[in-house]
């Protein structure tokens, strides 16, 4: 699906989130939101998603006008920072989540359920963790697993706040090449935050940098870097290159 | 290079108390266990049994105190729920929204807390009372709430209401909301959210809130005193009766009753020390969800 963000402006109490925005994200693409923290990145996503609501301005998924669509109907895939598993429910019924809420006639079949996840569980790479609570799983694998349960929904879109954030080092580069092949594989739009400079390099299609609450340059990782728009862009991403 | 490190030596305290701290203070708290709470639980069990088991449940064949006990549990069957439904949406209206108003909220929810018991009583036969702001008009339409049971569930109500919102406030206030904006993202509407997220993620707080509730509800006297009017077999609860009994000196048939209150505090100290050890587990194993 194609997103389009036209000229939002979201204001806080004390600071402007979002500085009229405006954005184009295309059909299958890989995009990175970066910028340093207060940039307003985790805003737009947010306002995407339908967590937030812009103050003006507007958001149309494909051609259709999503800006005052509530969340639980935009189908988007939300994954959280610290991933906001349902802690007391195992790692089965944390995916079937988006399933059994469905309204009665849309609601798949006990065994089509069961199916499904296992089908997710295996594509997470974490087949036979099904009765495992949140609690006694890894980063990585709570991680996995809320992308299993964002997934179990069939989103339109897939997206990321700061997926990576809590992990080790090791973990986070491990993990970011595998979402990054997944995603090819799911042809899915996918929006992720991040404030590390070398992650949105290393994985992105196209980078949004932001700054106090404007974009300051949308480009393939090799234009941010060979022809940064401005200053900041140009200061933000000294000492890292292309991986 | 790691294997051979030697061992860190055992923790010790840096200060070494002498033993005979450790024996006085721990004697001191024994004493005051045995005094004040062992020895009258033993007096209220000795002296209920005092003429044998016959007079013990003589006690309750008597259709006073059959309606004393019948009342207790229709006036905490009617004032747990009530506090439960009130606690549940004040704690979740606090932890997870801000409005204007929310401190001025908290501090009245402690309010029963601050007040005696006696006054709390004392404000509903102000408002009620026949003499009171609404009593006149409350005769006239022939309802009775002063000297009457509605008047026993409402001081009821107003005395245990900060239980099971004190309890829930803290928890949901350190969960967050993050699990609630994960389920609604996953389609799920505002209801099946609170029943299968929001609910379920503070039961054990919940359930830890209701039986401390039912406890104080079943066994307050002081505010309830003040509202029942002492009608025999119409508006005592069990602790009412157990006074009126000992006033007509029929000792055995006052502690047999009172051996029912200590008997559900016994119950509740279990019940609560079994809630506290499932809690502490839940959260060990959750502290890492929320700070990884």
């Amino acid at each position: 699906m194609k997103i389009q963000a036209n000229n939002l402006v979201r204001r806080f109490k004390s600071y402007l989130a979002l500085d009229d925005v405006s954005l184009r994200v295309e059909e299958g693409e890989l995009l990175a939101l970066l910028g340093p923290s207060g940039s307003g990145k985790t805003t737009l996503l947010r306002v995407i998603a339908g967590l937030d609501y812009p103050d003006s301005g507007g958001i149309l998924f494909d051609d259709q006008d999503a800006t005052r669509l509530p969340i639980r109907k935009r189908r988007v895939g939300f994954v959280f920072q610290h991933y906001a598993l349902f802690r007391h429910m195992n790692v089965f019924k944390n995916i079937a989540f988006g399933l059994e809420v469905l309204p009665r006639r849309f609601r798949p079949k006990p065994a089509e359920v069961r199916a499904r996840v296992s089908e997710l569980l295996r594509l997470v790479q974490l087949g036979g963790f099904e009765n495992r609570l949140p609690s006694e799983l890894s980063g990585g694998q709570r991680q996995r697993v809320a992308l299993a349960r964002a997934l179990a929904i069939e989103p339109r879109i897939l997206l990321l706040d700061e997926p990576f954030g809590a992990l080790d080092a090791m973990v986070r580069k491990e993990l970011r090449a595998w979402v990054k092949q997944l995603q090819r594989q799911l042809k899915i739009t996918t929006l992720f935050v991040t404030h590390d400079q070398d992650e949105a390099l290393a994985i992105a299609d196209r980078i949004v940098i932001m700054n106090r609450g404007r974009i300051e340059q949308i480009g393939t990782p090799a234009e941010v870097c060979e022809d940064p728009a401005t200053d900041f862009v140009w200061e933000f991403l000294q000492g890292h290159v292309l991986a | 290079m790691i294997e051979s490190r030697p061992a860190p030596p055992k923790r010790r305290p840096t200060v070494e108390d002498p033993w005979w701290i450790k024996t006085v203070l721990l004697a001191v708290a024994i004493s005051f266990l045995v005094i004040f709470l062992l020895v009258p639980l033993i007096t209220v069990f000795a002296s209920a049994f005092q003429k044998g088991l016959g007079a013990y449940f003589a006690t309750f064949s008597d259709p006073a105190a059959f309606a004393a006990i019948q009342l207790t549990l229709l006036v905490a069957g009617i004032a747990v729920p009530a506090n439960l439904i009130f606690g549940v949406s004040a704690a979740w209206a606090i932890a997870k929204f801000d409005f204007p108003g929310k401190s001025l909220l908290i501090t009245l929810i402690d309010l029963p807390f601050a007040v005696s018991p006696v006054v709390s009583g004392l404000i509903y036969v102000l408002v009620f009372g026949s003499q009171g702001w609404l009593g006149p008009a409350l005769h006239d339409y022939n309802i009775r709430i002063i000297f009457a049971v509605p008047g026993i569930v409402l001081a009821t109500i107003f005395v245990t209401f900060p239980f099971v919102a004190r309890e829930l406030i803290p928890i949901m206030q350190a969960q967050g909301s993050e699990e609630e904006q994960a389920a609604i993202s996953l389609g799920a509407s505002g209801w099946q959210t609170f029943w299968r997220v929001t609910l379920p993620s503070v039961r054990w707080g919940l359930i830890y809130g209701v039986i401390l509730c039912n406890a104080r509800a079943m066994g307050e006297f002081g505010a309830v005193s003040v509202v029942s009017g002492h009608i025999r077999g119409m508006t005592n609860t069990i602790p009412l009766h157990v006074e009126i009994l000992y006033n007509e000196y029929n000792f055995v048939g006052a502690f047999a009753m009172a051996s029912l209150l200590a008997c559900l505090a016994l119950v509740t100290l279990v019940i609560k020390s079994l809630v506290e050890w499932r809690m502490h587990v839940q959260e060990k194993s959750e502290e890492p969800v929320s700070s990884a």
